[in-house]
């Protein structure tokens, strides 16, 4: 579960992200969704440790920057943070040993198979093609095996062949217990798979919606709009 | 081995894997480490040689030397310090080591060790730049030479070291800025006032003034630049004594920053992050053609614009460039010139040698950053006029740039050394052929590398190209010799050849250039 309280960001005088709450919880996809600069992934960010915030985050309840917190979340930023020069197997390798995973080629077996990426081990990071690095990218943060999942626009760069493999990973994920909170401006592609969902707008959180509570032909695109503005 | 010690020696692997990636890329590299390699064994066997004609060093250009190697030194630490924004580490790192699972003293026990890959890549080039200008003094010992390096890995580890904890400081409290510049001026400040009670002692001979000033005890007193000096200088007068201490001095100010880094206080995440976000950000960028300088200079407005047409906006446009970000001619260069000039002068060389140092100047000044980041862009190659003309005005630029630098610095040292008025004038046409050799070298260089990603390989195609372009020169220098034979007097012969070789150079490097043109018709460096 990952359980954000007051989160509030500011950059100078800029308030990027405005006392927002709101809850992803276990065996559920959550999507965080907004226009560009709506302080989404801010919000991410913050989660992941990576800025300083106020409010509280928690991760199983442990506060995010906690060595407990860490190593059960998993996080796959936009851009993938890649080491140009290391393999497919090197970066795997260094993420299970740093997060001191068991075992964790096996696992890293099945999603390499599952992403097609069996025979790009030996390849260098800078010679993958921009979908290959977004699936290295997803791997990294799936072979640590964590509790929660962190995706910044989880399919940009990837074909519509990954895209539909994804979405039935991250399903799969889900019913595994899983929770999963993905920020994302394209709705299309999530629309198939989320469960929650909370619309952000100039920093603030303005309307939460549950699968289960939509209206007969209502859309989330439909909400989103009514709440953002076309 | 843990997560972080495996990412350190596997990535130390994948670099070395990297540069053998290509063959190409591959043999240059150990071409370029054969040079280097070459350096410092010439550099030996000039001591052998010298000692063996029982020729010994002065102690004064010894002190010249160690002081002007630490000097060098200082002044690299001076940049560093002076830098008004810098990272400890690459975005990749910093992702991985600030949301992962490790804590504080784990993230900065990791810097503590990936600086001794920085201390140990520039003390290797720190010591090889110290057997070039030992070369030129009387040659070095493989002992003095060893020990130079250690030296120079615990000194460089120490400032790369200060600069982290400085950094890491300034982040939690900005004023920290401010005493890091106070420490470097209070340095130069006592440095300046040696200088002047040795120029007090004798302000009628300033040669005598500088000799007092290199040999002032009171330098010792220097942490860590002024022990280094007292353990080579003891070394060189014979007490291995000295070299201890000054080695364990700076031993224990290395163990005393490791050990301050280490249990600083604060929260630093969110500003390493964002300044690793940025050097990233810079060495994409530099991959491309542009340095750190050209993002970060000012842009200044520039009136009378004139835009010619054809391949000619092509220079137009880079002048422009140049223009508003008054980096025509960069202060650094020219203030490098002026500390090469003085250090020919205060070694006792002459005109002839300190035209070495122009070439030297030249070498670095034709580089291909503007060329690469100009072959990056479609513009160049859209532009309907012929390769040949492209060629022309891509290049005329850095043409009229190393004009410049070749009249400035010739020119000075033309006042300084007061050679003969035909040294001059035969030097200003002999080192822009040489200028002209190299812009064809860095031409080449891009025609066969490309993407620029190996800038040792890149420099070691360069020479490779000057080598071969001396080959026309050799043949006709050979060929004038057996012409004249003894029908002439060495001077005339000397002039006849120095006449040849310059107009050989010249053809040589524009053939070369022209051939090359061939690069503007596609997108050949755009691919990369």
């Amino acid at each position: 579960m990952i359980q954000i309280k007051h989160l509030v960001k500011e950059y100078g005088k800029v308030v990027a992200v405005d006392d927002i709450s709101f809850t992803a919880e276990d065996g559920r996809i959550t999507v965080l969704l907004g226009p560009n600069g709506a302080g989404k992934s801010t919000a991410i960010k913050s989660i992941a440790g990576l800025l300083n915030h106020e409010g509280d985050i928690f991760i199983n309840g442990d506060i995010n920057t906690t060595l407990t917190a860490k190593k059960n979340f998993g996080y796959i930023p936009e851009v993938p943070v890649l080491y140009d020069t290391l393999t497919v197997e090197e970066h795997i390798h260094f993420i299970g040993k740093a997060y001191r995973v068991e075992n964790y080629m096996e696992y890293a077996d099945e999603l390499l198979t599952k992403f097609n990426l069996n025979d790009k081990r030996k390849t260098p990071a800078k010679n993958l093609s921009k979908g290959m690095t977004q699936k290295l990218s997803m791997i990294m943060a799936l072979v640590i095996k964590p509790k929660a999942l962190l995706i910044d626009e989880p399919m940009i760069g990837l074909d519509p062949q990954a895209i539909e493999e994804v979405l039935e990973l991250l399903v799969e994920l889900k019913r595994s217990g899983m929770s999963i909170l993905i920020s994302t401006h394209i709705i299309d592609v999530i629309s198939e798979i989320w469960d929650d969902a909370y619309i952000m707008n100039k920093g603030k959180l303005v309307r939460k919606v549950t699968r289960e509570s939509l209206q007969e032909e209502e859309t989330l695109k439909d909400i989103f709009f009514a709440c953002v503005g076309e | 081995m843990g997560g972080l010690g495996y990412l350190f020696f596997t990535k130390i692997k994948a670099m070395i894997r990297n540069i053998f990636s290509s063959p190409l890329s591959g043999i240059f590299t150990f071409l370029g480490v054969l040079v280097f390699g070459l350096t410092f064994v010439l550099t030996m066997i000039m001591q052998e040689d010298l000692s063996a004609m029982g020729l010994g060093v002065s102690i004064t250009s010894m002190h010249m030397l160690v002081t002007t190697y630490i000097g060098v030194i200082f002044f690299f630490m001076g940049v560093m310090v002076l830098q008004k924004h810098t990272a400890l580490m690459f975005k990749a790192d910093a992702f991985y080591l600030l949301s992962g699972p490790f804590t504080h003293r784990m993230i900065l026990r990791y810097i503590n060790i990936e600086n001794i890959k920085g201390a140990v890549l520039y003390g290797l080039f720190a010591t090889w730049y110290l057997a070039c200008l030992g070369s030129t003094v009387a040659g070095l010992t493989l002992e003095f030479l060893v020990l130079i390096f250690i030296q120079t890995l615990i000194m460089l580890y120490v400032i790369i070291s200060l600069i982290s904890y400085f950094y890491l400081l300034e982040i939690t409290d900005p004023r920290v800025k401010k005493i890091k510049i106070a420490v470097f001026i209070t340095v130069i400040l006592y440095i300046a006032a040696l200088f002047a009670k040795s120029y007090l002692t004798s302000p009628n001979d300033i040669l005598y003034a500088v000799q007092l000033f290199l040999s002032d005890p009171l330098f010792y007193c220097i942490p860590l630049f002024g022990f280094a000096k007292f353990g080579l200088m003891g070394y060189l007068e014979g007490s291995i004594l000295a070299y201890i201490i000054s080695f364990v001095l700076n031993t224990m100010l290395a163990i005393i920053l490791v050990y301050l880094i280490e249990h600083v206080k604060g929260d630093f995440s969110e500003a390493m992050f964002a300044d690793a976000q940025w050097i990233d950000d810079v060495r994409k960028r530099a991959k491309q053609g542009k340095t750190r300088r050209d993002l970060e200079a000012k842009v200044y407005e520039v009136k009378d614009v004139k835009m010619h047409s054809g391949a000619r906006a092509i220079a137009s446009k880079l002048m422009l460039e140049l223009r508003k970000t008054r980096s025509f001619i960069r202060k650094q260069e020219a203030g490098l010139m002026l500390f090469y000039l003085a250090i020919a002068y205060f070694i006792g060389m002459d005109f002839t040698f300190f035209q070495y140092y122009i070439l030297i100047i030249l070498m670095g000044s034709a580089s291909s950053d503007y060329i690469i980041m100009e072959l990056k862009k479609p513009y160049i190659y859209l532009i309907p006029d012929s390769a040949g003309k492209k060629m022309l005005y891509l290049l005329q630029p850095l043409a009229m740039k190393m004009v410049i630098i070749v009249f400035f610095g010739l020119t000075c040292g033309f006042i300084v050394f007061r050679p003969s008025l035909f040294s001059y004038v035969s030097a200003l046409f002999s080192i822009t052929s040489y200028g002209i050799m190299f812009t064809a070298g860095s031409i080449w260089s891009i025609r066969l590398m490309k993407s620029g990603n190996n800038g040792m390989a890149e420099h070691l195609i360069k020479m490779l190209i000057i080598l071969i372009a001396c080959i026309p020169t050799i043949i006709a220098t050979v060929a004038v010799v057996i012409y004249y034979g003894g029908n002439v007097s060495n001077e005339i012969l000397m002039g006849i050849i120095s006449a040849v070789s310059v107009v050989c150079n010249m053809l040589t490097g524009l053939v070369l250039i022209y051939v090359a043109r061939s690069i503007l018709n596609g997108a050949e460096v755009m691919s990369e």
